[in-house]
């Protein structure tokens, strides 16, 4: 917890103490308000403000530029901003801020992991605050998978990757702290992935906090073999778990992942239902005993069913609420209890999405502000072809000129 | 003694508001303490630290909302979003941050937010000179720190 998070806490639970002692109501418990707001009011009113007027605000004063940079601020504030959608149109890959070059491959508080597709090379950008940290190589192989997570004990982001040696089925997995500015690719030693043998299998992952779940359905034996590589992040612990063949009555295909409340789940569709199973304790392998079955009378709008993926179910704010991701990737959003659906995001026509995400003050050492190069001045296309007209009709004459004078030369000399 | 269903607010200059109870508890502080003590619902409940003119304020600004929840049909919310921004666009820089003291202190939540988005409009697109005068804020950095923090984000200023 941070030093502000907790001074924050800390007035709210005196706040509520007042109440919760009957008799020093009476005697008149009002505290002057003028101790809480000096940190409180600031707070407030900082939340509602774009990155770039509280990148102004920093250097209003030190308690300012103290909060600004405050963990708990930063989440706050990311929180109640309003989500960035960034287009692309599908025809021509243009964006509208020429970066095609890249591809994002992870979206997480605010920050964008991007891949350079012409030289390989990974950056984490923050779009909002227009800073990007260049990242060191993965090394000689392959990367299939490469994730972000932020670890709330240390404070510090990291970086996973899955990766095979060129050329062969030999995978391993990779991590990256973000600490310090000299920043290296770990290896972590995870024996069941040294052999990747893709032709057999189905992989996929998942990132629920700060675990990652490497999904590798096999696709020989009708799912047998099939494990979750679940690794945290954090400690860089990992557990392997089994995933029983019952799971996969529906086809080894259309089983996919989701999280379920903080936990990892399985589930396919099945005709117009969805079966679930929770992997409740994936440090002891524990499934959860009984599937859940929600009926989904909705999905006759969506006759292949392939074109649809559920995508989370959580609990919380946006209780009861089952999140779908359709092939167009509209969001659909179902209410388990009314039965509603919500579809959200429609994207515009011919765009194809980017990323959305959250603008954020997420700050990483070694950000640096992105240098745009002023783009070279080209004469305007008339101006130029008028000038080459010019150029070429003045030759032309010349050439003229020169002929006419060689003969009225030779005439005259005849 | 204030009649059943209205409760008293003295002000720390001592000034007395009667008010209806339904008005006094938008604020979630005056509503906690009827709850938690009938006697309040009786006898003057004291509002430290806010004085008469700002209390009639934070009670002319309860009343409207108390009622438009009352009956939307009275006061639609078109007209409350219209009294919202009159509301806050004849307060001067002094009773604004007194008001905003004052519904933090008794958690007036719509009011807070109110406000809050109404300072947060004034420190949008405004130099960092521009906000210390504002809000009479003193700069505690030294140049140098100064010219550090401009340097990080050249493209923000």
């Amino acid at each position: 917890m941070g030093r502000l998070e907790k001074e924050f806490q800390e007035l709210r639970d005196g706040k509520q103490g007042t109440f919760s002692i009957n008799s020093t109501i009476k005697k008149g418990l009002f505290r002057s308000p003028d101790h809480e707001t000096e940190l409180f009011l600031p707070l407030e009113i900082l939340t509602r403000l774009p990155v770039k007027s509280l990148l102004r605000c920093k250097s209003v004063c030190k308690l300012w530029k103290t909060i600004l940079e405050e963990r708990f601020f930063i989440e706050e504030h990311r929180n109640l901003s309003e989500m960035v959608y960034e287009y692309r149109d599908e025809m021509t890959n243009e964006t509208g801020d020429n970066e095609e070059v890249f591809e994002c491959k992870c979206v997480l508080d605010g920050l964008l992991l991007e891949r350079n597709n012409l030289t390989g090379k990974y950056r984490i950008r923050n779009p909002a605050t227009k800073k990007i940290l260049n990242l060191p190589d993965p090394g000689e192989h392959t990367v299939l998978y490469v994730q972000m997570f932020y670890v709330p004990k240390t404070g510090h982001y990291k970086l996973v990757n899955i990766y095979c040696q060129n050329g062969t089925e030999h995978g391993g997995c990779g991590v990256l702290s973000l600490i310090g500015t000299d920043l290296k690719w770990r290896a972590l030693n995870i024996p069941s992935l040294y052999d990747l043998g893709f032709k057999r299998q189905r992989t996929f992952y998942i990132n629920i906090r700060q675990m990652f779940y490497f999904i590798r359905i096999c696709e020989a034996g009708f799912g047998e073999e099939s494990e979750i590589v679940c690794l945290d992040v954090g400690s860089e612990c990992y557990v392997n778990v089994k995933i029983p063949q019952a799971f996969f009555s529906g086809g080894i295909y259309d089983i996919h992942a989701f999280y379920w409340e903080d936990k990892l789940s399985l589930g396919g569709l099945v005709e117009q239902e969805l079966h679930v199973w929770i992997l409740e304790d994936y440090k002891n392998q524990k499934w959860a005993e009984r599937k859940i079955i929600i009926p989904l009378l909705f999905l006759s709008e969506y006759p292949n069913k392939t074109d649809i993926c559920p995508s989370s179910y959580c609990e919380g704010y946006e209780r009861g609420f089952l999140w779908f991701i359709s092939d167009d990737e509209d969001h659909i959003a179902y209410h388990i209890e009314s039965q509603s659906v919500h579809v959200l995001n429609k994207l515009p026509e011919g765009k194809k999405n980017l990323y959305y995400m959250e603008p954020s003050l997420v700050n990483l050492e070694g950000f640096q502000p992105i240098i745009k190069k002023p783009k070279k001045k080209q004469l305007p296309l008339r101006f130029s072809l008028g000038w080459s007209v010019i150029s070429i009709l003045s030759s032309i004459l010349f050439v003229f000129f020169l002929f006419h004078l060689n003969v009225s030369v030779l005439s005259s000399k005849s | 003694m204030a009649s059943k269903g209205n409760l008293t607010l003295k002000s720390c200059n001592g000034k007395e508001f009667i008010v209806e109870e339904k008005v006094a508890v938008m604020s979630t502080t005056i509503k906690n303490m009827v709850d938690v003590d009938d006697s309040f619902a009786q006898g003057v409940i004291p509002i430290i630290g806010v004085d008469g003119k700002i209390l009639a304020k934070l009670i002319e600004y309860c009343k409207e909302h108390a009622e438009a929840d009352e009956d939307e049909e009275v006061k639609s919310e078109e007209y409350l979003k219209k009294f919202d921004e009159k509301f806050v666009d004849e307060l001067n820089l002094n009773d604004l941050y007194d008001l905003l003291k004052a519904s933090n202190y008794l958690e007036i939540t719509k009011l807070l937010n109110l406000l809050c988005q109404k300072v947060a409009s004034m420190i949008k697109g405004k130099k960092p000179e521009e906000i210390r005068r504002i809000f009479n804020i003193k700069n505690d950095f030294t140049p140098e720190e100064e010219e550090e923090i401009n340097r990080q984000n050249p493209w923000a200023f």
